[in-house]
């Protein structure tokens, strides 16, 4: 079963704010990663991270810079490659 | 104060520390060299310098170690003069004694120099040793010294772990490691290497319109998520080739890549190095193309990932702190036959050091330099500035010759710049 952006944006918030965030550091869908010093090494473990739990596979050809610039632009692209 | 443990990264830059020492260099010090407009007021400067609150702080911390407890940080009591204005300097002695100086537990492991040269330029360096900071507390510290009213958490949060986890994902690692990285991996240095000279350091920069275009090359090759697998293949190719070119054949290059564990959104803390670090073994085959050797790192990074690698590395880190300075030598000497690596490798991405002042001196150029340790006597460190490449290399002339440096060049613009 498809699972929504909208359930996609809320656990990838959550595991990164666990997982990379300082305390008391929010972010918000349109943040730009590279603002809030999230580098390509944190963004590889976020594609990784949407593989493993929803089984998205985002194409290889599909990882450009505009796809991976924020929460909103990875999920929307996670999301268009939904079985 | 209270006290304050070392990180496990911490404590292994001492160890690199110590190897750098017993091969006759002045230690693991990073510099920071800032060229400053001629009409800059150094001893101005220095007043300044002396009652900066951060500049007295860090340059009071010592590191103390009374095994079998943990080392921990402790502030000397007194003032430090650890800043010196200097004139009449000839290029060459800014090379070999500024660029040269050692800081240490003793004397204070921070020191700036400020520099009035024959030629009339002027220049702050700030020489820090490693064990104190990675580069992000360095940035730190040079933009609280710039700024008395930025401050900065001096130490960062100690984060409770458990004991069983911690020692379980160290023996995980102890494993790894003997496994990856044996006495056969290629280098340029010799192991018992003692380079009589201040390491050479080598910048070059390029153009924005270039820059674009090795960006756009590297998502070509296959690095979609950043640059840097890009930039490691061409270095790692470029360092094989120089071994062929030397008859020699090695198996495989083995290099680690450090990688930031400070938490993002904020710009942390000053003192203490919070890195963790990615292993990569690239063979013959893999270094055959620009394109097979990123196909092999990526696969590496994603495996390393999976595999929580740069966690269970800082947990051995950690455990590693209890063992004494020379057992813990030994054991890394194991595990790479006293080689440490095929060469040094860091991406610092995109320059952080956003200053155009110093303590009302205006800056026109930044300049890292970072540690060379020896073995490999090799140092990569890339970064973006003003939408420019920059690339500096740090190498000991008993390493390289200056005919493998030209030729070392001219392949790396060549990997970077054209399109296969």
């Amino acid at each position: 079963m498809a699972v929504s952006q909208q359930d996609i944006i809320i656990q990838v918030t959550a595991y990164l704010k666990k997982r990379f965030l300082a305390p008391d550091v929010s972010i918000a869908v349109a943040d730009q990663f590279a603002d809030i010093g999230i580098d390509s090494m944190t963004v590889v473990e976020l594609v990784m991270y949407i593989e493993e739990e929803f089984g998205i596979v985002i194409p290889a050809e599909q990882l450009t810079g505009d796809n991976l610039k924020s929460l909103d632009s990875l999920v929307n692209c996670a999301v268009s490659n939904q079985a | 104060m209270k006290h304050q443990p070392l990180s496990g990264s911490d404590y292994f830059h001492l160890l690199l520390d110590r190897k750098m020492l017993r091969n006759g260099l002045v230690g693991n010090i990073s510099r920071i060299h800032l060229e400053l407009s001629s009409d800059s007021n150094l001893h101005e400067i220095a007043k300044e310098l002396a009652q900066n609150p951060t500049f007295q702080t860090v340059s009071q911390l010592k590191v103390v170690h009374r095994w079998p407890f943990l080392p921990f940080w402790e502030k000397e009591k007194g003032k430090r003069k650890n800043v010196k204005v200097r004139t009449g300097l000839l290029k060459s002695e800014f090379n070999s004694i500024i660029l040269n100086r050692k800081v240490d537990n003793e004397n204070g492991l921070v020191f700036i120099d400020l520099c009035e040269l024959e030629d009339g330029s002027k220049h702050t360096v700030i020489s820090m040793h490693h064990v104190l900071s990675d580069h992000q507390g360095m940035v730190n510290f040079l933009s609280a010294l710039a700024d008395n009213s930025k401050t900065f958490p001096l130490f960062p949060e100690v984060e409770k772990t458990s004991a069983l986890q911690t020692l379980r994902n160290a023996a995980y690692m102890t494993v790894y490691m003997l496994s990856r990285s044996s006495g056969q991996l290629g280098t340029l240095a010799n192991k018992n290497l003692k380079p009589k000279s201040a390491p050479t350091f080598k910048t070059f920069e390029f153009s924005e319109e270039e820059t674009k275009q090795i960006e756009k090359n590297a998502w070509q090759a296959g690095s979609r998520i950043g640059q840097s697998a890009f930039y490691i293949s061409a270095t790692a190719k470029v360092v094989n080739q120089t071994l062929y070119n030397r008859n020699q054949n090695p198996p495989y290059l083995w290099f680690s890549v450090p990688n930031d564990q400070r938490k993002k959104g904020a710009t942390g803390h000053l003192v203490s190095n919070q890195l963790s670090f990615l292993f990569f073994r690239l063979n013959s085959q893999e270094l055959s193309t620009t394109e097979t050797a990123i196909t092999s790192i990526n696969q590496q990074v994603k495996a390393q990932i999976k595999d929580r690698i740069t966690q269970r590395y800082t947990d051995l880190l950690n455990s590693l702190r209890l063992m004494p300075m020379p057992v813990y030598e030994a054991m890394v000497d194991l595990a790479s036959n006293g080689k440490m690596s095929s060469f040094g490798f860091s991406d610092l991405g995109t320059d952080k050091i956003n200053l155009s002042e110093f303590l009302g001196a205006k800056i026109e150029n930044t300049f890292h330099y970072q540690p060379v340790p020896s073995p490999p006597g090799f140092n990569v460190v890339v970064s973006k500035a003003n939408g420019k490449l920059k690339f500096v290399w740090a190498y000991f002339d008993e390493v390289l010759t200056e005919d493998e440096i030209i030729r070392m060049e001219s392949s790396l613009r060549n990997l970077l710049l054209s399109v296969s």
